[in-house]
This record gives C-alpha cells, structure tokens and sequence, in this order.
C-alpha cells in the first residue's frame, strides 16, 4: 500500500520543488535522486538500479539524434544575431502596407518562416516584440490583439519543422513506442523517425499560419482596423537584389534543410550541420567587412556539383573509368574546394563582427540548458519507474472510461494543464514517456506526437508560465498591461485547441504527408 | 569556469564544418569516415559536458519563476543556498559516486568502438561521466556562496543576475 503511494509522492514533491524556481534540471536530479536513496533506505527501492545512471547519461550524451539540437540551435543564433530575423519583419512589413490587415498578417507570414529557420520562441518573439509592437500599435492595432498575434506567431517556431521540439519528441516516442510494441508482443516496431515526425507536423504546422491569419483578417475587417492605406507613411521602395538577399536566402536555406530530411538524402543531424553552415554563410554575406560575392560563388559551385552528380556518377572510384566521369570529378573537387574558400571567409567574417562568437556562446548555453533537463529527466524517469509508478499510471489509463479515445483526450487534457506550469522540454521529457507508454500500444506514435507538439503550443501561452509572455513582457512598452496580454492570448489558444481537435478529428491531416514521401 | 566555456563553446563550430564535410563527401565522391562521424559525436559529448557548468555559471539553465518572481531578494537566495546543498552538491555526489565505477570499467578494458572501423579510446570519453558533475560542483560551489553572502548583506547581492537580457533564455 505505502509502495502504491510512494510514486505519487515523488511526482508531488518534484512538482512542489520546481515551483521554488531552483533550475529544473539540478531539481529533478536532486529530488529524484534523494528520493531514491531515502526509499532504498526504507527497503522500497533497489539502489542497485542507481548503478544504470551512467550508462542511461552516456546514452543521452552520445546519442546521435539528439545531436541535431547544438546545430540546429547555431542555426538559430547565428541567423538571430546576424539580424536576419529583424530585416525580414521591417521588409514585410513594407511590403504589406497597402493590404488591409497586412501587418498583421504580414507578421504570421514572417513568425511562420523565422520560427522555421531559427526555431527559438525566444528570439523571434523579441524580435518582433521590438520591431512589430509599436508598428501594430501605431497602426491603430488594439494592445491586446497585437501582443496575442506576436506570442502566437512568435511560436510557431516549436511546430513549423524543422524544430528542436520536433526532434526531442522523436527521441522520447521512439523509446517509449518501442517499448509499447514489445509489451504487447511486437517485436518488430519501427522507431518514430524525426523525419517523419517534421512531415507529419507540417501541414498542421501551416493550418495554424492559416488559422491566425483569417483570424487576423477577420478581426480587421470586423473592428475597422488596418483598413486605409497608409501613404504618409509609404516606405522607400525596395530594390530588388535587396529583397532577393532577404526574403529569398532564409526561404532558400529552408527548403534546403527541410528539403533533404524529408527527401531522405540527409539525416537531421546532418541536414542540421548543413543548416548552421548555410546560416553562418548567410550572416557572412552581409558582412561589410569583404567581398560578400565570394559567399554566393562558394554556394553556387556546391549546388552545381550536386546538380552534376544527379547525372554524372562522380564517386571517386569511378575516376578512370570513363573522360566525362574523370572530368566530372574534378569539376566537382573545384567546386567543392570553393565552398570551403566561401564557408572558411564566412567564418572569418562573421568571428571579426562578433555575431559567431556570441552565437557559438549562446548556443552552448540553450544546448546546455536542454542536455541538462534531459539528463534531470533521465534520472527522475529511472527512480520514478524503479518505484513501478510507470504501471500505475498505466493502470490509471486503462481504467479511464471511453477506452482508447477517453485515454487519449485525458493525456492530451493532462498535457494541456501541465502546459500551464512547466515548459515544453520538460513536458516532453518527463510526462510524455510516462503518459504515452500504455496508449502507443495501439495509437500512432506519429499521429499521436504531432498532436502532443500541437497541444504543447498552447504552453508558450498559457499563463502564468508561458514562455512567449515573458519573452514579450520583457520587451513590451509599459503601455502594454500584462492583463492586455493575457487577455490578447486567449483567442489563439482557443484556435490552437480547435486545430488540435480537427487533428484528431482527421487523423489524414497528420498522416498523409508522411505516406505520400515514404512511396 | 567561464573561459573554459568560450573555448569549448567553439567545438559546436567544429562539429559543424565536421557535419558539412562528411555530407558533401558522400553526396559528392561517395566517401564517408566511421572516425570523423564519431568524433562528431564524442565533441558533442565534450561540448556538454563542460556546457552544463558553464550554463550554471551564466544562470543559463531553466527556472521556473512563478513563485521567484514574487519573492524578494532575500526569498531567492534561501531557495539558491537551500536547494544547492539539499539538491544539487548530493546529486553531484551521487554522479560522481555512480559513475566511477562505470567508467573505471571502460579504462579497465581500453574500451574502443562498437563498430570496426570505428573511434578508439572510447573511455577516454566516457571519463566525461565524472568530469562534469566535477565541473559542474565549482559554479554550484559559488552559486551556494552568492546566495550566502546576498543573505548576510541583503542590500548587496542578489544570486540572480541582472544584467542578462532575456534571449539568452531561449528556446
């Protein structure tokens, strides 16, 4: 009976402790792993399953797909601080000006790309908190729809692939899925792949673009807002290869990333590396500090040495089989030698301006932060399971009424309260193992986890905890009243949990995209 | 603790180049490296092994602040001192403590690649399992002291630092 009790507590003395606001990873540890010693010294826990730490650690640390998060999070800092992020927001917003409602949507345009390409809520929230605020304000938007659109669009970013939240999920699904199947007898399952995942999260990911944008335009319309063309305040025109450097280069490198993941030719990790070295060759294109062209000479040969190997077989052991394949082959080594020319000015470019030496610093700091909750999360999951209280709540589950979809919409209604306290790297690590094993017996571990990404947009807003509402508040002018936040806020997680209903609803939504690339 | 972190901030760069080369070596001559792959792989183990202490000392790792935010200087500094000798020197000692024996396993046994062809000197590494709680105990160590001190002299310190801007605090 105490035993039955002891998992429960655990969790309640964890949740208690997080709230006193000591970092979460050093408490999930502390408290997990004191709790731990404590029952093994009552005679209610094996200590001796304390010895699998290290291997569990190492295990996390070297695991490869995880590797992914440090590239893709210098992806993301090196185009925040190389102000990619700023130029896109200023130059749609030009854009736009003569659409009605065209800043609005102007900004769930640029929130779906930037969040996208640096895919940190974080900073694409600042951004346009400080580029997009006061514009949406001065162009009569009311406070509170202003700051709602900036958090909402401003966290895109953990949904749009590709994503670091999207590549945690497959980690976690993957363990726990196959853990599922084995338990039911299945010992062949298919581990969730992180490109399936982004495929699956896509077009879900764009129908949130497309909901808060009809939202916004229809509020517009409705409150006579963003109505007039504004002339007096008509931008400068824009030339052309200025927009080009623009609002093509991150779409470009978009599609590149995204591209090879879901066309099978890179693994994330890999697509990842490929995403940072195309940020930082970004960034040193704008450089002032040299010859910016030689950027675009460096990428231009290596996309035309592997246009060359779509036709030319131009692997080095083919050298003397035939003159085209050796000339090829050289080609290509030219090639190639000029994007290590272009991608080592970069580096040199961008280290004399600073932006790669703060972006490397921060990126060890985000992928620090996040190693250390999955760590945290690694031992609470150890001492948490050794207490059996991974087949209580199993029990719990299978006890709900409304069989599997009653078990479905509680985890989701289990994940959406939670989103109102912890954040997203935390749900998923710690309640998404625990909740999910019994129901990924039989539910689709795909599926089932673009419907957790979906539900766990709503924790970037929810107050109190919601990351994109301290993000904003800490760049927001005093005009702007938390309460108008809060208030603004409530009508896209409305849409957001209408879009996850319609997921589950139609289950095609999430599934097909994934299909039709897997044949 | 805060120049170790810059220096090994920059392996992330390395692992990058690293990364690129072997996706355009294969997609371009059909070569690839089972070493270079895994030293990707161990330079991350490095990278955060050292990054967790350095996240520490920078106050890089998450907190929930609902209640820290409501609490005084005083208040944050109880919780600081508390919970870094309640909970994070002992999970440093319990680290360390599980650890070693693990890791003294793979020296034992020179331990090298599971794959041919592959990395050696694996356990090298994999000391990585006792150098960061190592690490991680001398910003635990001032963070303990800071919250000491902003106790005894109020007006002075306060653990939190105040000079950060929030999109360090990303994702």
């Amino acid at each position: 009976m105490i035993g039955d009790a002891l998992p429960l507590l655990l969790l309640a003395l964890t949740f208690g402790a997080l709230l006193l606001g000591f970092p979460v990873a050093f408490t999930l540890c502390g408290v997990s792993l004191g709790f731990a010693l404590l029952a093994s010294w009552a005679g209610a826990f094996d200590a001796a399953l304390l010895t699998a730490l290290g291997p569990r650690i190492w295990g996390v640390l070297t695991n490869e797909l995880l590797l992914a998060i440090p590239l893709f999070i210098l992806m993301g800092t090196v185009l925040d601080r190389s102000h990619v992020a700023a130029d896109l927001l200023k130059t749609m917003g030009d854009l736009m000006h003569r659409v009605p409602g065209g800043l609005g949507l102007s900004l769930c345009v640029v929130g779906a790309l930037l969040a996208a390409s640096t895919g940190i809520v974080g900073a694409t929230v600042i951004a346009m908190g400080l580029i997009s605020l006061p514009a949406l304000l001065a162009r009569g938007y009311p406070a509170p729809l202003a700051s709602g659109l900036i958090c909402a669009a401003g966290s895109l970013g953990q949904i749009i692939p590709p994503s670091i939240v999207l590549v945690l999920l497959a980690d976690q699904l993957g363990a726990v899925y196959g853990e599922a199947q084995r338990s039911v007898g299945n010992w062949t399952a298919q581990p969730v792949s992180v490109g399936d995942l982004f495929a699956g999260a896509l077009i879900p990911g764009l129908l949130l673009v497309g909901v808060y944008a009809v939202y916004v335009l229809v509020v517009c319309r409705a409150r006579r807002i963003d109505v007039d063309a504004d002339d007096a305040r008509a931008p400068e025109p824009i030339a052309v290869p200025t927009l080009i450097r623009i609002l093509v280069a991150p779409l470009l490198l978009l599609v590149a990333v995204l591209g090879s993941i879901l066309g099978g030719v890179a693994t994330p990790t890999e697509a990842a590396g490929l995403g940072a070295a195309g940020a930082v060759l970004l960034a040193g294109s704008k450089s002032n500090s040299g010859p910016g062209g030689m950027v675009w000479v460096g990428i231009a040969a290596v996309i035309l040495a592997l246009a060359l190997r779509a036709v030319v077989d131009t692997r080095l052991h083919r050298f003397f089989d035939s003159l085209p394949a050796a000339v090829a082959i050289v080609v290509s080594a030219l090639a190639a030698v000029a994007f290590a020319v272009a991608l080592i000015f970069a580096i040199v470019a961008t280290v004399r301006s600073g932006v790669l030496t703060e972006a490397v610093r921060q990126t060890l700091e985000i992928s620090a932060m996040v190693y250390g909750i999955l760590i945290g999360a690694t031992c609470f999951a150890l001492v948490f399971r050794g207490l059996d209280g991974d087949a209580m709540v199993g029990g719990f589950l299978s006890d709900l009424p409304g069989g599997e979809v009653g078990a479905l919409v509680f985890v989701m209604a289990v994940i959406f309260i939670l989103g109102f306290f912890l954040d997203v790297i935390e749900i998923i690590t710690l309640a998404v193992p625990i909740l999910a094993l019994t129901l990924l017996q039989t539910v689709d571990p795909l599926w089932f986890g673009v419907l957790v990404a979906v539900n766990l947009q709503t924790s970037y807003l929810t107050p109190p905890f919601g990351f994109a509402l301290f993000y904003l508040r800490g760049v927001a002018p005093d005009a702007v009243r938390t309460l108008d936040m809060y208030r603004g806020v409530l009508p896209f997680v409305a849409l957001q949990l209408a879009v996850l209903a319609a997921l589950i609803a139609f289950p095609e939504l999430v599934t097909a995209l994934p299909a039709l690339l897997r044949n | 603790m805060l120049a170790t972190g810059h220096g090994v901030a920059w392996l992330v760069l390395a692992m990058m180049v690293v990364q690129v080369t072997l996706v355009l070596g294969r997609a371009l001559f059909g070569l690839g490296s089972l070493r270079l792959h895994e030293a990707v792989i161990y330079a991350n183990a490095v990278f955060i092994g050292a990054g967790i202490a350095y996240a520490l000392a920078r106050n890089g790792h998450t907190r929930i602040d609902v209640l820290r935010a409501r609490m005084g200087a005083g208040g944050r500094c109880i919780v600081d001192l508390a919970a870094s000798l309640v909970l994070l020197l002992p999970t440093i000692a319990v680290l360390v403590w599980t650890s070693i024996p693990y890791v003294s396993g793979a020296w034992q046994t020179l331990e090298g690649s599971r794959s041919v062809g592959g990395l050696e000197g694996v356990f090298v590494f994999k000391t990585i399992l006792v150098l960061m709680p190592a690490l991680l105990a001398l910003p635990a160590v001032a963070l303990a002291l800071r919250a000491a001190h902003g106790l005894a002299a109020p007006d002075r310190g306060d653990a939190e630092r105040s000079d950060r801007i929030p999109s360090d605090r990303a994702p």
